[in-house]
């Protein structure tokens, strides 16, 4: 049934089109219309996605809402049509789309699982024996013989992935579905997914969770309004979608120098010629257009500029000279908010306080580095702050809040806790503060909190209270649950024989 | 075509147990949780006969052509009956119903329509049973021709099968289907000689009852089980009612097929 030096999947200029419609009067009027008028809107859900799965590989399928995925792996599953292209499987598809999607809550696990395997092909003979695997999987006792509509949400997630990983298939499908379950039957799904891997059969995982594309994929698609913005290793590949998930997503053209535009784009700068016109970036492979250039950061992109300029000895005004983004943001006086253009800004953040001061920008820095989403454990970051004041504060207090993603307050001070004199300040005066902090966290999502306030009477009188503005996410350093932060730890051991051994 | 009847050949010899199975959930789903059980699923057919054979029997005091029994006359035709108009409806609702198949699994929906094709056969057979005791406490014994039966069915099980594709797949554009189909078959019912005889309009106007294909399959159930009549009696009726019904198979099938790809978009 497999042919071996296929790939498993072959996906090729896969488009698909949904037809929206205001009413459902519109659909019947449009398949009834003698001369064929359309009544709907189109809505490209997928645009020209092509890749290959290779045998036995595990791919990721990276992506925000609405980004195209569902649709995507609904076409490789054969539930759904493409527009145009095609999708050609080699191998017995076992699809995860919804986890129990087929179970009939009137019927037991045992009736379901059966039903499930049957829909997969199996043999009476196999059906028997994998019965028994599913059982054991799910591991629910005697609820197994229950109705489903019996069980609990997490009996319900145990039984139907136990019944769709345990039929044996080429190729599986997973939707989002290793989300779930307690600790323990996660981590035996992620086994079985390891088994699986083993036993070189291919796996498509679609996932928020960056941390499973990086313990399972061996190649990862990265989707974006309905087009592969990028495919490649799984590092690569989430760095990007890191980059879209903080940033806006979109193309932003912050200036002109001599023939070139200069773009920045999901964190990459880049600079266009201006002969090339209007780009689209999400249909355009920047590197692959002649006579562009490409940058980590203004500073990059203008040396570069400059260079290539030198080379081809035409001389071109360079307006911006070389200065560093941290110049950049000493000097400007943004009109209005600008901390909503920074990378690692949280749109979701809650905003507060009587506006008597407001934060007009803020800076992460690493070690040259401006504004990461991504900082290491023990790395040492500033933050600036760029504060307007419209009244005079007599006493200002600037202060900061990390916390986790769930909420938990982790650190959180202010120059009045710290005792650090704050010169008073008058109307219309711009402020640049910044704190420079140790990073003693462990890996995973935090957000910042800043806040700037006016002490009065033994009060404070908040001013611009931004809660949850930084997203910035510490790379895990080692691997299991290591709580928040990091402590400085050393390893002993005293041998009990009373012969100390001192490794420090 | 033929290459299209041989794939879904293969699809249904893959497919034949799920088929099965999912007839067999949908059967159970639907008496589940009653004590009567499948006894369910003829109580209501039942019903139906008993009025009407109060009201044509007792009431009118009709009798069925050549002094055949009432009961007997009307029940050999409300069997067929009965179980087209079970698998039509069935039918035009059976992609809906199973959505999450259509849009979660990856599940031949072609099958569906005779998944309901194999569930109202349960409650034909039971039928089938009552309706042979009824005719063995009349006198009526059967002879060598009761085994037309399969033959009878045979032409009832294509005949709905061509129409429930096409209600099935045209029902999830518009759900106005499954509305009209309830008057549509109230409609047939009458125009199709269940209650009445085929004698009781003039004979010029007879030649047109070919073109009801539910005629053919009435007259081969009365012909298999009451009259002990082959059912070759009649070559023009028998060539029309199999020119009709493969055309309607034919149609359906293709509307189906075409339709098919968009399930998944609306559902």
């Amino acid at each position: 049934m497999i042919k071996i030096n296929e790939p498993a999947i072959m996906v090729r200029n896969v488009n698909k089109k949904y037809r929206l419609f205001e009413s459902a009067r519109d659909r019947l009027k449009e398949a009834l219309h003698p001369f064929s008028k359309r009544y709907h809107k189109e809505f490209w859900a997928l645009q020209e996605v092509s890749f290959e799965v290779p045998l036995g590989q595990t791919i990721g399928i990276l992506g925000r809402n609405g980004s195209g995925k569902s649709t995507l792996l609904q076409i490789i599953a054969g539930i759904m049509q493409p527009t145009n292209g095609e999708v050609i499987v080699n191998g017995r598809i076992s699809a995860l789309l919804e986890l129990g999607a087929g179970f009939n809550p009137d019927f037991t696990g045992r009736e379901n699982s059966i039903f499930q395997a049957e829909v997969v092909g199996l043999s009476p003979k196999e059906i028997n024996r994998k019965l028994q695997e599913i059982e054991k999987f799910a591991d629910i006792g005697e609820f197994f013989d229950q109705p489903v509509k019996t069980y609990s949400s997490g009996m319900f997630v145990r039984v139907a992935f136990a019944a769709a990983i345990n039929v044996d298939p080429d190729i599986l499908i997973i939707d989002e579905a290793l989300s779930v379950g307690d600790a323990k039957f996660q981590n035996k799904c992620f086994q079985k997914l390891h088994e699986f891997k083993k036993k070189s059969k291919t796996l498509i995982l679609v996932t928020h969770d960056i941390e499973t594309v990086a313990r399972l994929c061996d190649f990862a698609v990265l989707l974006e309004h309905g087009r592969v913005v990028k495919k490649g290793k799984p590092n690569e590949v989430t760095n990007v979608y890191f980059d879209i998930l903080f940033g806006d997503g979109g193309t932003k053209l912050i200036t002109s120098i001599g023939d070139y535009n200069i773009w920045v784009f999901r964190g990459t700068y880049y600079a266009l010629p201006k002969a090339l016109g209007e780009v689209n970036p999400y249909a355009t492979d920047y590197s692959s257009l002649e006579g562009v250039l490409i940058g980590k950061s203004m500073v990059e992109i203008e040396s570069l500029l400059w260079k290539s300029v030198k080379r081809k000895s035409i001389p071109v005004m360079i307006p911006h000279g070389l200065k560093s983004e941290l110049e950049i943001f000493l000097e400007a006086i943004p009109k209005n908010d600008n901390c909503i253009n920074r990378r690692s800004y949280n749109k979701n953040e809650y905003r507060a306080g009587d506006k008597r001061a407001e934060i007009l920008d803020y800076l992460v820095i690493r070690d040259g580095d401006y504004d990461p989403v991504e900082i290491n454990t023990w790395d040492n970051i500033k933050i600036y702050i760029k504060i307007v004041f419209r009244q005079p504060f007599q006493f200002p207090v600037y202060g900061f809040i990390i916390k986790t993603i769930d909420g938990i307050k982790i650190f959180g001070t202010n120059t009045w806790l710290d005792k650090f004199d704050t010169p008073p300040v008058s109307e219309d005066e711009v402020v640049i503060f910044c704190y420079q902090i140790k990073v003693s966290l462990t890996g995973g999502d935090f957000f910042v909190t800043l806040a700037i306030a006016n002490r009065v009477e033994n009060q404070f009188v908040l001013a611009d209270h931004r809660t949850d503005i930084i997203h910035i996410r510490v790379k895990l350093g080692k691997e299991g649950d290591n709580g928040f932060i990091e402590m400085d730890t050393k390893n002993q051991i005293i041998s009990k024989t009373g012969k100390v051994v001192l490794p420090c | 075509m033929i290459q299209n009847i041989k794939i879904f050949a293969q699809k249904m010899f893959i497919y034949r147990r799920v088929v099965f199975s999912l007839a067999v959930r949908i059967f159970q789903s639907r008496y589940i949780g009653t004590g009567g059980g499948i006894l369910w699923s003829i109580v209501q057919p039942l019903a139906t006969v008993f009025v009407f054979w109060i009201v044509f029997s007792i009431g009118f005091k009709a009798q069925g052509p050549n002094g055949v029994p009432f009961v007997l006359y009307y029940m050999t035709a409300f069997l067929p009956w009965h179980f087209v108009s079970e698998v039509l409806n069935a039918s035009t609702n059976t992609v809906i119903a199973n959505r999450h198949l259509v849009k979660k699994m990856v599940f031949p929906t072609e099958t569906l329509p005779i998944v309901e094709i194999l569930v109202a056969t349960v409650g034909h057979l039971i039928l089938l049973a009552f309706t042979t005791l009824l005719l063995f406490i009349h006198g009526v014994v059967p002879g060598w021709t009761s085994l037309q039966i399969v033959y009878a069915y045979l032409c009832a099980v294509v005949l709905s099968l061509g129409l429930g594709w096409f209600l099935a797949a045209t029902n999830v554009f518009h759900r106005d289907i499954s509305q009209s189909l309830v008057t549509l078959l109230n409609f047939w019912f009458w125009i199709t000689p269940v209650v009445w005889s085929v004698d009781m309009i003039p004979e010029k106007w007879r030649p047109l009852m070919m073109f009801n294909p539910m005629f053919h399959v009435v007259e081969s159930y009365r012909n298999a089980l009451l009259y002990s009549l082959p059912i070759w009696g009649d070559t023009s009726q028998l060539l029309i009612f199999w020119l009709m019904v493969i055309s309607f198979g034919v149609g359906g099938a293709y509307v189906f097929r075409r339709l098919k790809p968009d399930f998944a978009d609306v559902l």
